[in-house]
């Protein structure tokens, strides 16, 4: 028997399977090192790149990719300019939403769109999509395999990670680039609003289960993977935002786990 | 050939002057305690020892070297203080440890893996070395970060606070075991503590500052009281504490020292 897919269906799914291996790795650092708002800074800061597409026109996803990074760099180069990781973020978030609504209040016909964009829609993904989508993932994963110890001992301790010959300043620096760059390739599926969901839960649920790394990272993509395939499913079968679905089902994970939490 | 060698180095963070002029030296294989009040810039001279932050004046080498420069090909170890370690990072005992070493090039894993259990078996942890990191007391984690600054057998080490979470009783052994690593394995020392009543006994220099550096002299020439009064304004009884034999017997790093010290 052959299954007859929609192409959109075979292109979410795609998404969805690619996109659980950048958020689950990426997730285990932005939990350990205690940055979860930062992620939704980043996410909210995307929201600039997508009211520049709109207001310019042009191709969404490197448009909101370029945003997003830069945001991201800024936000980093903020913090290693001695203001607290509180305020950086807040300012990143503030400053780059008020940017966007004014950018967006003066394009036109945006309200079908902004919907879209801030909660995640599985029918504005495009075949162009999913090869950036295949690129980026790529070059995360490659990127975090040659840095995994330079990230594991600037998490642990900066001086420790200095001593050792690791830059602090260019590690953190690339971590937020990848952050960036990973959040603008979800937008489109999860929405601003909630592509975060990804980068704090997925790794929280692994830590509810296990305190060994390794363990960590293996549940934490299992824990991704899950979320996005099911959230996209209930998506499906009940016509609700597939950002919402898939946060939902992330956060229902985390707190199935809960319970097995080792103090 | 001085290990280490500062020249009036001064460090201002904005307008708080963190050390003031500061000039010492230290030569190979000797053990130096930095002593002072809290708030006195010990850390911050580790530091600059270290490279980790630069001075806003003055002068640094480690073994003639600019610090940056001497580790682009040498290795040094570094123990932070335990409040400043991200305990959340879901890692083994023996993870802590390779950590130190995984940035090395031109080493095999199997090599390194060796090198990470000698360094648990030093310290009297290799049993542990599956353990979670995190679940560990104070003074074993202590000894797990101590394995990590060691593994590699780098040729300065840098401790801040090292004693933290050993418990009294094997002070003394610990001391020793530092004591040990500086004359044996001929690695230049130097620790940052609180410990003045113990540390005169197994250290060669001891430097005492606030701020300013004001005695470095080997440790049997330093008045204690005199130091005191210095750094501190008052003059009190320093209590030592000597372990019998019977102490010892628990001691985490009495294999190490009945190999190296007897």
């Amino acid at each position: 028997m052959i299954l007859h897919l929609e192409p959109f269906i075979t292109r979410t799914v795609i998404a969805d399977i690619l996109i659980a291996f950048p958020m689950s790795i990426l997730s285990f650092f932005v939990v350990t090192k205690r940055i979860s708002f930062a992620t939704v800074s980043i996410s909210h800061a995307t929201f600039g790149g997508v009211a520049i597409a709109i207001f310019a026109g042009g191709y969404l996803m490197p448009i909101t990719m370029l945003f997003s990074i830069s945001a991201s760099l800024v936000m980093a180069l903020l913090i290693q300019a001695k203001l607290t990781k509180d305020s950086s973020i807040g300012i990143i978030f503030s400053s780059i939403m008020a940017f966007s609504v004014i950018l967006i209040s003066i394009s036109k016909g945006y309200q079908t769109d902004i919907t879209s964009y801030l909660f995640g829609n599985i029918l504005m993904l495009t075949n162009s999509d999913i090869k950036i989508i295949v690129v980026v993932c790529i070059v995360v994963l490659v990127v975090v395999y040659k840095n995994f110890w330079k990230f594991m001992l600037t998490t642990f301790s900066e001086s420790i990670a200095d001593t050792n010959g690791v830059s602090v300043k260019k590690t953190n620096l690339l971590f937020f680039a990848l952050l960036g760059l990973v959040v603008s390739i979800g937008v489109k599926m999860i929405g601003i609003i909630l592509i975060s969901s990804l980068l704090i839960l997925p790794a929280s649920v692994a830590l509810n289960l296990s305190s060994r790394y390794r363990q960590v990272i293996t549940i934490s993509f299992i824990s991704a993977l899950t979320s996005t395939i099911g959230g996209t499913w209930i998506s499906w079968e009940f016509d609700i935002p597939t950002g919402a679905s898939i946060a939902s089902f992330a956060s229902l994970l985390f707190f199935i786990t809960l319970p097995f939490k080792k103090q | 050939m001085e290990a280490i060698k500062l020249e009036s180095v001064s460090v201002s963070f904005g307008n708080f002057l963190a050390l003031d002029n500061v000039s010492i030296s230290l030569g190979t294989g000797k053990l130096l305690a930095v002593v002072g009040p809290n708030g006195a810039g010990k850390t911050t001279l580790l530091k600059i020892m270290a490279g980790i932050i630069k001075p806003s004046s003055g002068k640094v080498a480690l073994f003639g070297m600019m610090p940056a420069e001497y580790r682009k090909k040498n290795r040094i170890g570094y123990l932070a203080q335990q409040q400043n370690l991200n305990i959340n990072l879901p890692l083994t005992v023996g993870d802590v440890v390779y950590m130190n070493l995984a940035e090395i090039k031109g080493i095999g894993k199997n090599k390194k893996r060796g090198m990470v259990d000698e360094a648990l078996h030093n310290v009297g942890m290799h049993e542990k070395k599956e353990k979670i990191f995190a679940h560990l007391s104070g003074g074993e984690r202590q000894r797990v970060m101590i394995a990590g600054a060691i593994a590699n057998m780098p040729k300065i080490l840098f401790l801040d606070e090292p004693s933290t979470g050993v418990d009294i009783v094997n002070q003394d052994d610990f001391y020793n075991f530092l004591s040990h690593l500086a004359r044996k394995h001929n690695i230049t020392i130097v620790m940052v503590t609180h410990d003045i009543g113990v540390i005169s006994d197994y250290v060669d220099e001891i430097a005492c500052l606030n701020r300013k550096l004001y005695i470095h002299d080997k440790a049997e020439n330093i008045d204690m009281d005199e130091a005191m009064q210095k750094l501190y304004g008052k003059t009190g009884k320093i209590i030592t504490h000597k372990p019998d034999n019977k102490s010892c017997f628990r001691c985490p790093f009495k294999d190490f020292n009945l190999k190296g010290l007897q």
